[in-house]
């Protein structure tokens, strides 16, 4: 009797439940932090900004609004996520009590991807409430009619989870640093230096090799390393396809396609590398 | 009693030091194009590498500027808008902003590359391409590009004034070569505007314009005469239809195309 509840059912039991679990537990350890809720005060002060700033257009200030909203929204998911990195993952590195997490008999790659599932589910949540937010201050914040209105259609819904898939490839890259590093501010830091170069990679390369004004120092020195770098980390810049929302302008499905595909690709390897590093790690 | 010597002495040593420090950042300040517009792969990493936010924030700082600032602020606030299209060419602000003042201070160039990168990059939008006309027609005096650029306008215009923006066009096509009335336009012009720098421009391009004037009368009088066109414009000369040969004030050559006197840049 016993040798069938634990070859059976007990294997069955922790798969289903632990996640759910681990899944729960990560949430409520995410938002009882403090880091959470200064970061959303902040988000919400940041769109307040947003909203002073399209007093400054003459032309466009809807449009501006939401471009505001959309940079400052996407510096403070950012910093979310990685804080919740910190608090979920590199912290218990760090602290050594991630070896009574692993002491479950389950594989060590579930640990490492149950991680990443409920910080990814924490933040759809963020992004959703700061989708909700700006949609409200973008129809509510301005009276003035454009001659060339904003997409709050799908072009919006789009913007945003292009967005979101960006943040979940800094994620992936932040778990394969984690997973080196010993110090759990490491993440934190090459993460969002990894998030700034992958931004600006792509239309510095762009300006650089296609704008006859640019700087031909720059042209010389810059260019020829960043070719080299766009090999190993991604053109973030690709997936900000706020310019559907924000000008209106047509959506080219197989553009969008391409980026989605890379944009997973990137991730799944980002991971299968940090699950290897992860199951070759000792915690003692 | 040493102690305060060596107090006074490292008094003296910090203001040596912050004497000679001062030094230094007087001599560097000759270059303050540096802390207003930044080199762009420096300017993209301080706003965490997002495009829309740096161009955004370009552009208010051009806001800050002087209205009536003088040649250097306004070197720096060309730069300002330029970067702000080289970051998002389809920022609505930047080009009309552009439109409304850059010409009119001598910033003329790069107004029209702000509004060709408008027009490329808003392909539904009529208004980057009808302002570029309209500079090239009263700042250049160029009624060719001016058509066609009015016309393309026209192309994209779905709204009301798509036929304003063609009857335009048609006229400029069909005035276009006619030198006489570009030089009574740009004397029209000459007349209400006092900006000694424009004026500058205007003295070379009404030189210029006479000179086709005189060339265009003469091409009509050697085909009076002979019953074919002039080939070059020695053949002019040869019938004393013109004293010599016109020097052109901002360096271009006169030639005659397929009859008619023109000029090549």
């Amino acid at each position: 009797m016993i040798s069938y509840y634990y070859s059976f059912n007990h294997r069955f039991f922790l798969s289903i439940f632990v996640p759910i679990v681990m899944l729960i537990s990560n949430i409520k350890i995410a938002l009882r932090a403090n880091i959470t809720k200064i970061l959303l005060v902040l988000g919400i002060l940041i769109l307040f900004s947003a909203w002073l700033a399209s007093g400054l257009s003459g032309r466009q200030p809807t449009t501006v609004l939401l471009d505001f909203g959309f940079s400052g929204a996407r510096i403070i998911l950012c910093m979310m996520l990685l804080a919740w990195l910190q608090e979920l993952f590199a912290k218990p590195i760090e602290k050594k009590y991630i070896s009574q997490a692993l002491a479950q008999p389950l594989p060590r790659y579930r640990y490492l991807l149950g991680t990443y599932f409920s910080i990814s589910i924490l933040l759809l949540f963020a992004v959703t409430v700061f989708a909700l937010l700006l949609i409200l201050a973008a129809s509510f914040g301005t009276s003035y009619e454009q001659v060339w209105p904003v997409n709050l259609g799908w072009q919006y819904i789009l913007t945003w989870l292009y967005m979101y898939i960006s943040l979940l490839i800094v994620l992936a890259f932040g778990f394969v640093i984690a997973c080196l590093s010993t110090t759990a501010y490491l993440s934190i830091f090459i993460g969002f230096c990894f998030y700034i170069i992958g931004h600006t990679i792509g239309p510095v390369i762009s300006y650089l090799s296609l704008v006859e004004t640019a700087d031909e120092t720059q042209r010389n020195t810059i260019l020829p390393l960043l070719n080299i770098v766009k090999f190993i980390i991604p053109d973030l810049n690709m997936l900000d396809v706020r310019q559907w929302a924000l000008y209106n302008e047509n959506v080219s499905v197989l553009l969008a396609v391409k980026m989605l595909t890379q944009a997973v690709l990137y991730i799944a390897v980002s991971l299968w590398l940090a699950i290897a590093l992860f199951n070759r790690r000792e915690f003692s | 009693m040493s102690r305060t010597y060596a107090f006074l002495g490292m008094v003296l040593l910090f203001m040596y030091g912050a004497f000679t420090a001062t030094q230094g950042l007087q001599r560097q300040q000759t270059d303050e194009a540096v802390g207003l517009v930044l080199p762009l792969p420096v300017d993209l990493s301080l706003h965490a590498g997002d495009r829309f936010l740096a161009a955004n924030l370009n552009y208010f700082k051009t806001l800050v500027f002087p209205p009536e600032g003088d040649s250097y602020s306004l070197g720096y606030r060309a730069l300002l808008h330029q970067r702000v299209t080289d970051l998002n060419p389809q920022h609505e602000d930047n080009f009309f902003i552009v439109t409304s003042s850059l010409p009119w201070e001598g910033e003329l160039a790069t107004a029209q590359s702000v509004l060709t990168a408008a027009t490329e990059s808003r392909p539904w939008d009529a208004m980057p391409a009808f302002f570029q006309g309209l500079n090239e027609l009263y700042f250049n005096l160029n009624v060719v590009e001016a058509g066609r650029l009015i016309e393309h306008a026209a192309a994209v215009e779905t709204g009301g004034n798509k036929a304003y923006f063609q009857r335009l066009a048609s006229f400029l096509n069909d005035k276009a070569g006619d030198a006489q009335i570009a030089l009574a336009y740009v004397n029209l012009i000459k007349k209400y505007i006092h900006s000694p720098l424009v004026q500058v421009r205007l003295k070379s391009r009404i030189k210029r314009l006479e000179n086709l004037v005189l060339l265009q009368n003469a091409a009509k009088q050697f085909y009076q005469l002979k019953g074919h066109e002039p080939q070059e414009i020695s053949d002019l000369i040869e019938l004393k239809l013109l004293n010599n040969m016109p020097i052109d004030p901002m360096g271009a050559r006169y030639i005659i195309i397929e009859g008619k006197p023109s000029v090549l840049e």
